[in-house]
């Protein structure tokens, strides 16, 4: 891990009433690569996630992003501070058409006020056919099913996925949190995704993603962090800790 | 007979700047808010303070505060007296989700009224005020039916453009995106707050403006026009007519005025008439509701 890292965990704590769900978990993204966090159920990968975009308030903790402390933040600041995140049940636009989902992504949160909109008339109108195409372009890259005029809660499981995707890459974020990407997807979306994964990674976004489909983490994620009970068990190069042993016996329970 | 048509033309023109509001933020934003009567009473009652007052009116030894500005004047004072208690409400009503901010909307539309009904040196709380000015817009003094048609006409293709826009632009898509799924909005940097306190904002000043107009048109105002039964009625307007698109809240807002007034003519015994008109018409309703759950032209469903 040479690369500064895009984003820091320090002892990480968060409490649902009784229970510990992480027990100071301290992590970091290095910049421009792929980080899997593996583990069995309930070992607080996805309140990680939560702990981390401002979903869910950590009660103990920092998370920094790019040096700057985000622990606490609303998640829609998170997100303006480039950390974008496709949640583990996909969560597109139902109504929305399948092309509104990733323009909204596209608009500058400025743009998006009632005074930008009612002033800026004739530039959001002008840029209108500029961002249509640039929209477009990335549901052709990722690979949504055609037409992209209609709901997208119409869509297939499978493509909301791709969807979510589209809209996570034509937000200008530079840090992915993905939760789950490739549950409950076809085994050809799955190359797919992971073929996208790498080309961003390759443009320089920090990816972390929740997987169980270790063929898929071996294939994308350059390091691993192995999660168990709400602690970090073991992390370090992909091949390496899912080669040990007692790794194993945690992740499949062999 | 004449006049009458011209009497519901008017009052059609005034539900519909209120039943376009409400569309923004309960078709476009998800929120359903019980208190848009709330801000139509402020519209209306701001229009008529900034217009009863002057030297010789009789009325503003009473009052707090009472001035004789133009109607021009007083209908902007409505609008932003509107929309500042849309952003009062909005600041508080939105720290709760669901449909503890639906009942949150409730209880302020209730503060409003009660506030209206018993502070006399405002608007003289339960008896009203009478004696507001016929408007005067740029030397053309408004009496006749037909000009109020005229008036509430231009009125209304000057304001509802804003909102048809404010519907196709980035803000409403952001709307919308926040009524499907708000954690995923904000994902996006989207602030859920932010946006429904604007759309909240800019309902709140345009039902003001209805408010404005609705004082000058009947010229005596009291608290009862602008109690939780009108805010009812303006959700109706547009769950009836359906809400998230241009088309709904305009059929809403004419069907649910000509519908009682249809009821008129069918003859029915003069003794329990009122009566029955508000049974039938309830009936109506749910009806519509079972067989057209997103009303009658709508996109959107709130379930």
């Amino acid at each position: 891990m040479m690369n500064e890292p895009a984003l820091t965990i320090k002892n990480l704590m968060v409490r649902f009433g009784e229970v510990a769900v992480l027990r100071g978990v301290s992590a970091s993204l290095p910049s421009g690569a792929v980080t899997a966090f593996v583990g069995p159920n309930g070992a607080g990968k996805t309140t990680l996630f939560h702990a981390i975009s401002g979903d869910l308030l950590p009660d103990k903790g920092i998370v920094s992003l790019r040096g700057k402390p985000i622990t606490g933040m609303a998640p829609w600041k998170v997100a303006r501070n480039g950390l974008g995140k496709m949640f583990q049940d996909v969560r597109v636009f139902d109504s929305l058409t399948v092309i509104d989902n990733v323009l909204l992504a596209l608009h500058e949160h400025e743009g998006l006020s009632v005074w930008a909109s009612l002033t800026g008339v004739p530039m959001w109108r002008r840029h209108a056919p500029k961002l249509l195409q640039e929209a477009e372009s990335w549901l052709e890259i990722v690979g949504v099913e055609r037409p992209y005029d209609r709901p997208a809660g119409l869509l297939s499981f499978g493509n909301k996925k791709l969807l979510a995707l589209a809209r996570l890459m034509a937000g200008k974020f530079d840090v992915f949190l993905l939760d789950e990407p490739t549950a409950g997807v076809s085994p050809v979306l799955v190359e797919r995704i992971a073929e996208l994964i790498r080309k961003m990674a390759n443009r320089g976004i920090t990816i972390a993603l929740i997987e169980h489909n270790f063929s898929f983490v071996t294939n994308v994620a350059e390091h691993v962090y192995l999660m168990r009970e709400g602690t970090i068990q073991d992390w370090g190069a992909t091949e390496e800790v899912l080669a040990k042993d007692e790794n194993r016996e945690i992740l499949i329970g062999l | 007979m004449e006049n009458y048509v011209l009497h519901l033309l008017t009052m059609i023109g005034i539900y519909a700047i209120l039943a376009y509001s409400m569309n923004l933020v309960t078709g476009f934003g998800g929120l359903l808010v019980f208190c848009l009567a709330g801000f139509y009473g402020v519209g209306a009652y701001t229009h008529t303070l900034l217009q009863v007052g002057g030297a010789e009116s009789r009325l503003a030894d009473e009052l707090l505060f009472s001035a004789a500005c133009p109607f021009p004047v007083a209908l902007l004072g409505a609008a932003l007296a509107g929309g500042g208690a849309a952003i009062a409400i909005g600041v508080v009503a939105l720290r709760f989700r669901g449909d503890f901010f639906v009942f949150a909307t409730l209880g302020f539309q209730m503060m409003l009224y009660t506030v209206l009904y018993n502070w006399n040196e405002l608007g003289r709380g339960a008896f009203g005020i009478y004696g507001i000015p016929r408007p005067v817009v740029f030397g053309w003094e408004i009496n006749q039916p037909w000009e109020y048609v005229v008036l509430v006409g231009v009125v209304d293709t000057m304001v509802l453009p804003f909102l048809f826009l404010l519907y196709r632009s980035p803000f409403g898509l952001s709307l919308k995106a926040l009524r499907d799924n708000e954690r995923a909005a904000e994902s996006l940097g989207i602030s859920a707050f932010r946006q429904h306190l604007s759309a909240l904002m800019v309902a709140g000043a345009f039902s003001g403006i209805a408010g404005g107009l609705y004082a000058s048109y009947v010229t005596y105002i009291d608290p009862t026009s602008f109690g939780l039964n009108e805010s009812i009625f303006i959700v109706s307007l547009l769950l009836l007519g359906g809400s998230g698109n241009i088309r709904g809240p305009i059929i809403g807002t004419v069907v649910m005025i000509l519908l009682p007034e249809a009821l008129r003519f069918v003859g029915l015994p003069d003794s329990f008439a009122a009566n029955l008109r508000e049974i039938i018409y309830g009936f109506a309703l749910i009806l519509l509701m079972y067989w057209r759950p997103r009303g009658l032209a709508g996109d959107f469903s709130l379930r």
